[in-house]
């Protein structure tokens, strides 16, 4: 080991280890990348109606369509080439997974942390708040939340948040109860540094890891949970299909044969998902004392 | 004697438990002068580390500090508010633990814990912050000081670990260290070294320190004068030299006869017979009775302190002074 690595560079060479998990980062790298660069990459524009003809609509893939070129993927029920729908569905499920994952990333740590830092009757009502929400199932609560507050996209992380910053608080108040009785925090206490500066410094950074484990699950979990929203018809609107919106869509026409409306987006869903989920885990069994070496 | 730094009378903190009142500490008075090192000994829950812990005012609820004086530079310190004690925690008076891991935060180097060490108490530019640390970090025995601080502490061993908490302890040059058997989790060699060391500074610095530890052997060393815990008492307290070779309490002698190297090789260790008392139910009178073969039925009343010359003892029946023992 290396005299003064940093623990960031030490992480990247265990990680480096795992070849699968590996794999599934540059599928992670490549389908952000797909999504940001969505309207380059994609054939046509799917959300501007005006590039979309009726006469296109659920066509088997390699159909050569009214624009002249190739369905790679076949077209959905509105006329939109599915391979375009789907880059840019991804980048709505990306951008929400993201948006709710950070989201409930900092609402979640700064309650769990001010909840194990401050104790008392502010610990008791935090924690128990979550106890009581965590007993509720997630998409119960974001189905509810939705269906109160309308469709949007705000709307939407909204309810993604409202159902997930729970877990990160969960994890957050552990992490800092445990940290917080330790000597160095203790010391630090004990000292005129302001409260703020050891949370901070001392009790936030030591925190980070089991969060970022949650952080990575809760981000897959949020673009599954909004694509479940978006099959539900609860998600975001029609113009605007997100990947849980285009296998919505495509349902109605699995019996009759014109599979690929659904299972594309579906497919493109699950790789996405199982990915992150599988960095998730590498991270996780690295962040693991007891399955360190 | 030269000027006291630390004057601790009948300092008594009791822990108000659901089960009852534990006395943790009961009555404890020493002084300590300046560059002086005490040795503080006695077995688990004697109330050595609950001693050090009211020193500096960290006993935590439910406990508190029933009665009695902590005298810091003539200041009284257990009436003092909290902010004002935090003031001159870390400056006047530091505190060593005993686990190097848990002293230190694993997720910062070793220089921005120094730095953040000092800031609690100075505004020092950062490149005098990064000389005092290395120039401690040599004194306590770090090589190459000025490249460990970009280092982080699972880097270190564990021995280099309580150095550097030994390092941070003496950043301000406080006028007193309590070290709370800072080197229990160390393996002998380098407890020898960190001992010797610890010696030379209280030398340099002047610091006093008192060092807390259930291991005679490794205080006796170390320390000028020594006192004896036994349930939440100073059994005994004097020269180090002294207590030694001519111990007053039974306990004293009981534990120095524990030593294994009094024992002569091939026969069992000497012991003291029984458990430390619970204390929570502690005996009448004398709280080493129930293990002490000395004890007559004048042992169910509280022995007073016997003072000769520098030292003291909390005895009817001191050892080696046959002629008091009663009929």
């Amino acid at each position: 080991m290396s005299n003064t690595s940093s623990p960031l560079s030490r992480f990247w060479v265990e990680f480096r280890e795992n070849k699968i998990a590996v794999v599934a980062l540059v599928v992670v790298v490549v389908m952000i990348l797909l999504a940001l660069l969505a309207s380059i990459v994609s054939p046509q524009n799917p959300y501007d109606l005006a590039n979309l003809s009726l006469m296109d609509s659920r066509r088997p893939p390699g159909f050569v369509g009214s624009g002249g070129y190739t369905h790679i993927l076949g077209t959905d029920p509105q006329g939109r080439d599915l391979l375009s729908a789907i880059f840019y569905g991804l980048r709505i499920s990306i951008e929400i997974g993201l948006a709710a994952g950070f989201v409930s990333l900092t609402i979640g740590t700064a309650l769990g942390i001010t909840a194990a830092y401050v104790g008392g009757r502010i610990e008791a009502l935090i924690m128990r708040t979550v106890d009581l929400q965590l007993s509720f199932p997630a998409i119960l609560l974001a189905l509810v939340i939705v269906a109160l507050l309308g469709q949007g996209k705000v709307q939407l992380i909204g309810a993604l948040v409202a159902a997930q910053y729970a877990y990160f608080a969960r994890t957050a108040y552990g992490a800092a109860k445990a940290e917080r009785g330790k000597d160095y925090i203790e010391a630090a206490l004990a000292t005129p540094l302001s409260g703020r500066l050891v949370v901070m410094r001392h009790l936030l950074p030591n925190c980070t890891p089991p969060l970022i484990v949650v952080a990575t699950v809760q981000i897959a979990n949020a673009i599954s949970l909004e694509a479940t929203l978006s099959f539900l018809g609860l998600g975001l609107p029609v113009t605007e299909p997100s990947l849980g919106m285009l296998i919505s869509n495509g349902f109605p026409y699995m019996m009759s044969g014109r599979y690929w409306i659904s299972v594309y987006p579906g497919v493109a869903l699950i790789i996405l998902i199982v990915a992150i989920n599988i960095v998730g885990d590498q991270v996780r069994d690295q962040f693991n004392p007891r399955l360190r070496k | 004697m030269s000027e006291i730094v630390l004057s601790v009378k009948n300092l008594t903190t009791h822990f108000f438990t659901r089960a009852g009142v534990v006395k943790a500490v009961d009555g404890v008075s020493f002084d300590l002068a300046r560059g002086e090192i005490m040795g503080l000994v006695g077995e688990s829950g004697s109330g050595k580390t609950v001693t050090g812990f009211s020193l500096l005012g960290l006993v935590d609820a439910p406990g508190r500090i029933v009665e009695g004086s902590v005298k810091l530079n003539g200041t009284e310190l257990t009436t003092m508010s909290d902010a004002a004690l935090r003031s001159r925690r870390g400056r006047e008076i530091s505190m060593i633990f005993q686990d190097p891991i848990a002293t230190l935060n694993p997720m910062l180097t070793i220089g921005q814990q120094m730095k953040l060490a000092i800031d609690a108490h100075e505004r020092v530019s950062n490149r005098a912050a990064k000389a005092r640390a290395t120039q401690l970090l040599t004194q306590v025995g770090i090589p190459s000081a000025a490249a460990r601080l970009r280092a982080y502490p699972h880097e270190f061993s564990g021995g280099m670990r309580q150095r550097v908490a030994i390092a941070i302890a003496l950043l301000h040059r406080p006028a007193v260290i309590v070290a709370d058997e800072p080197t229990t989790a160390l393996d002998v060699s380098i407890q020898a070294q960190i001992l010797f060391q610890m010696r030379d500074l209280a030398r340099e610095t002047g610091t006093a320190m008192i060092w807390i530890s259930h291991d005679l052997a490794v205080v006796s060393s170390l320390a000028s004068k020594l006192a004896v815990m036994y349930a939440g008492r100073i059994v005994e307290q004097g020269p180090t030299a002294t207590l030694l070779r001519d111990p007053r309490h039974p306990y004293t002698a009981g534990l120095i006869a524990s030593l294994p190297a009094m024992a002569k090789p091939g026969t069992p260790l000497t012991q003291i017979r029984g458990t430390t008392p619970s204390l929570l139910s502690l005996p009448p009178g004398c709280a080493f009775a129930p293990r002490c073969d000395r004890a007559t039925d004048r042992c169910r009343t509280e022995p007073q302190i016997t003072v000769q010359d520098s030292r003291g003892w909390r005895c009817f029946h001191p050892v080696g002074q046959n002629t008091e023992v009663c009929p």
